[in-house]
């Protein structure tokens, strides 16, 4: 098992302040300062909002003190990996809807992306600005080592979790001022200008104005409304819902108090299915009617683009590998995940004969939700599993069961070590752009793996070191 | 500015001062209660006529007429039923605000968010007998805190311009609906007229709109109906008059015009209705009849709000708020 602050009892470069600060600090004060981080977080709202399940409607993420430390090393290795993974994943995404040449080389079938429910026959011939579609990636990595560092899955829809990252640093330079006195970590404070750069830098190019950039939520009763207040109030623009907005003429209007403004970017927090009655589902109260022929006529950008998802289920991240090498000739900086497509029979055979060492994953499921993770299921969970899996083996994929690394969290017990994943935020405009750090979420429970957030886990802000 | 942005803004201001204005005829109530009554028989139900002031007649069932203190209180402090009860205003301020959340300061929306917590903790158990007027002095503090911010933290802007005229709509509606059922609800019978009973009656809606010593100060008089209907309909100088909540409406429709460079259709109504305040005496008003003169300032500032939302693209009111009737409809259902 790999800790990242200490790993064969010796501290790692760049947890040294972390190390003192620790050593300096009892843990009645520390469970102190949670509680103030808590208080603090509530007075904010920076909450989610679950509705339907008793009980107080607005919940807080659990909030973990002790930070994560990347030193400046480790993050260029990310940041390079990152970026990489970005740009493959927009040069994939556009080839799919246009010339299609990676299913004629051969490297890709064409099943793989017309089976996803994420594909959108109206985005084929279509190219948006730049021909960027996923303008804000979530890549989350795992790492099992001080070198092993994989990508688990990538987010090309509307990842979301960034004003966590944002608000975690908030709190904590608040809490703790003498952390951060050194200078030594690298702020995150940028994420709102780099997103309005790369949302301007992918405005329709005959944009007649300084484009017009809003933020599209479904409302307040949304879990995720307060990021998207945040995002819209970070980059200084509009946070708007579908009612608030209308097509005329193959333009997108708001509705001001000094009548239409024309709106030239839309920043989505919405799904693609609920974008446009007229386009996808009839009965989605939370869309624009037209917007999709406006988009087609190229008078305004979405972001991400419709459609985009078709590049971020678990059937084509098998493939990214090979994605990567095709597009940019070069071989990928993040590995994936070793994994089990039960599609093929040989890989299906020996995922379904090492059940209860491996981790079986749903293609299209998401948050958690619809996992097996063998070491831990009974056998009579694993023989349920299997009933499933050999009804529609193409729905599911076959993990290794990987160590994830721990870091020092603050939990009942004391300080104890706990898993840890992490998902950078890449923003793609004319270039790809990472603020240094993204978010840890964290398996609050002893020897738990999952952590998100709808199951359990936590967040730590994520330092990393300038040096 | 989205104009539902500046619907949510002018609600926002409309239920912070509701709350507090909630709290104030609470608190004439407690007053009254307490008066010495020099004719032996108990005074008018002052709960059951607090419960008319505050539109709550409808929401509290037939059974208002025999309201007694906890029952009322309990309405119009805490109830879920009804929707211009303090905790439901406290919630549609602080739900409005959510759906803004950032065309106000921080500050704001804190104030808003931790009075919404608090609000959530406290029980009518907390506000019987001496912890009435906590509670009271809790809800109008939380209004002066919130008003306090928006002064001192938000831009001089059209958002601020219209959470303030939101305000001033509200307190307008409070004050003229609060001296109409002083007078034709609560006065047990002509013959009390000038009458002790009467006397505190006055005081105590003075004391309720923070305007006793006020009044004092401007007429150097005695308490008189008189008096403190002039005080509260025409005095120029006293925030919760009528005169001066339609003063500040038109002052904020200028601050709007000047902002976005052109004139809201509105504005007429509004000056007209100031010009019509100003050439009428107290005199004017009792002859022509105070009820008459309070039923139609009520709708006057209806239909000068509905032509504000109208002018700048939100939607339009679907009833009208009247003495005994429910209030306007919600932003936040």
């Amino acid at each position: 098992m790999f800790d990242e602050m200490r790993h064969n009892a010796e501290l790692r470069a760049g947890w040294q302040s972390v190390a003192d600060w620790l050593n300096a600090t009892d843990l009645e004060s520390l469970r102190q300062k949670k509680a103030e981080a808590e208080a603090l977080f509530r007075r904010i709202g920076i909450t989610f909002a679950v509705y339907g399940e008793g009980g107080d409607p607005e919940r807080l993420i659990p909030f973990d003190l002790i930070p994560r430390v990347f030193s400046a090393g480790e993050w260029a290795r990310i940041e390079a990996g990152v970026k990489q993974r970005a740009r493959a994943l927009n040069l994939f995404i556009h080839d799919v809807y246009n010339a299609g040449e990676i299913f004629k080389a051969g490297i890709v079938p064409r099943e793989a992306v017309n089976a996803n429910d994420a594909y959108q026959a109206l985005m084929k011939d279509f190219s948006p600005p730049r021909n960027v579609y996923t303008h804000v990636v979530g890549i989350d990595l795992i790492r099992t080592g001080p070198d092993e560092l994989f990508v688990l899955e990538d987010n090309c829809r509307t990842p979301s979790g960034i004003s966590y990252v944002l608000e975690n640093r908030e709190i904590m330079t608040r809490l703790f001022p003498e952390l951060f006195a050194g200078g030594n970590i690298r702020p995150v404070d940028t994420y709102g200008d780099l997103l309005r750069k790369a949302l301007n830098e992918t405005a329709p190019e005959n944009c007649p104005q300084t484009p017009n950039i809003v933020v599209l939520t479904p409302g307040h009763f949304n879990s995720a409304y307060y990021e998207h207040s945040f995002l819209a109030d970070e980059m200084g623009v509009t946070l708007v819902q579908g009612s608030d907005l209308f097509v005329e003429n193959n333009v997108v209007y708001m509705r001001t108090t000094l009548g239409p403004e024309r709106v030239d970017v839309i920043y989505r927090r919405i799904d693609d299915a609920f974008l446009d009655p007229q386009a996808f589902r009839p009965d989605s109260m939370l869309g624009v009617p037209g917007l999709m022929d406006a988009y087609k006529a190229g008078t305004v950008t979405i972001a991400n683009a419709p459609g985009a998802g078709v590049a971020d289920d678990k059937a084509i991240y098998c493939y990214m590998p090979e994605i990567i090498r095709h597009y940019l000739g070069e071989e990928p900086l993040l590995p994936n995940v070793e994994t089990y497509r039960c599609a093929i029979p040989d890989e299906y055979a020996y995922a379904m004969a090492n059940m209860k060492h491996l981790v079986f994953k749903e293609v299209h499921g998401s948050g958690g939700y619809g996992m097996l993770i063998g070491p831990q299921a009974s056998t009579s969970e694993i023989e349920a599993y299997a009933h499933r899996v050999r009804k529609n083996p193409a729905g599911f994929i076959a993990q290794p069961t990987l160590a994830l690394s721990t870091c020092p969290s603050l939990v009942e017990e004391g300080i104890a070590p706990r898993h840890v994943d992490l998902r950078p935020f890449a923003l793609v405009g004319a270039d790809v752009r990472l603020i240094p750090g993204g978010l840890t979420r964290v398996a609050m429970r002893e020897g738990s793996l999952v952590v998100n957030s709808s199951q359990g886990g936590g967040v730590k802000d994520t330092w990393v070191m300038r040096k | 500015m989205l104009s539902r942005v500046a619907e949510n803004l002018f609600w926002i201001g409309r239920y912070i001062e509701r709350a507090e204005n909630v709290a104030r005829v609470v608190d004439a109530a407690r007053r009254m209660s307490s008066l010495p009554n020099e004719t032996g028989r108990g005074l008018t139900n002052e709960w059951s006529s607090i419960l008319v002031v505050a539109g709550a007649r409808e929401t509290f069932g037939p059974a208002y007429e025999r309201a007694d203190a906890g029952a009322a209180v309990d309405h119009l402090l805490f109830s879920e039923n009804n929707p211009s009860s303090v905790a439901r205003c406290i919630h549609a301020a602080r739900e409005n605000a959510r759906e803004v959340r950032f065309a106000i300061t921080r500050e704001c929306w804190e104030i808003l968010n931790t009075a919404w917590s608090e609000m959530r903790r406290l029980t009518p158990l907390d506000a019987t007998g001496a912890g009435l007027s906590d509670v009271i002095d809790w809800i109008k503090a939380q209004s002066a805190l919130f008003r306090g911010a928006l002064i001192g933290t938000m831009l001089r802007d059209d958002g601020y311009s219209f959470m303030r005229m939101g305000g001033s709509v509200e307190r307008f509606d409070y004050t003229a609906r609060m001296i109409d059922v002083k007078y034709h609800v609560l006065l047990p019978s002509l013959t009390d007229i000038g009458a002790h009973t009467d006397h505190y009656q006055w005081l105590s809606l003075l004391q309720a709109s923070a305007g006793y010593r006020a009044y004092v100060h401007v007429t150097k008089s005695e308490i008189t109906a008189r008096g403190v209907g002039e005080f509260l309909i025409l005095e120029k100088s006293f925030p919760r008059s009528l005169l001066y909540n339609t003063r500040r409406i038109a002052e904020h429709l200028r601050n709007l015009s000047s902002f976005y460079g052109r004139d809201a259709a509105c504005g007429g109504l509004v000056d007209g209705y100031i010009r019509e305040l100003e050439s009428k005496s107290i005199d004017d008003i009792f002859d022509q009849g105070l009820h008459e003169f309070l039923t139609d300032a009520i709708d006057r500032n209806y239909q000068i709000a509905n032509a504000l939302a109208n002018s700048y693209g939100f939607g339009s009111f679907e009833s009208v708020a009247t003495p005994d009737g429910s209030p306007a409809t919600d932003a936040v259902q």
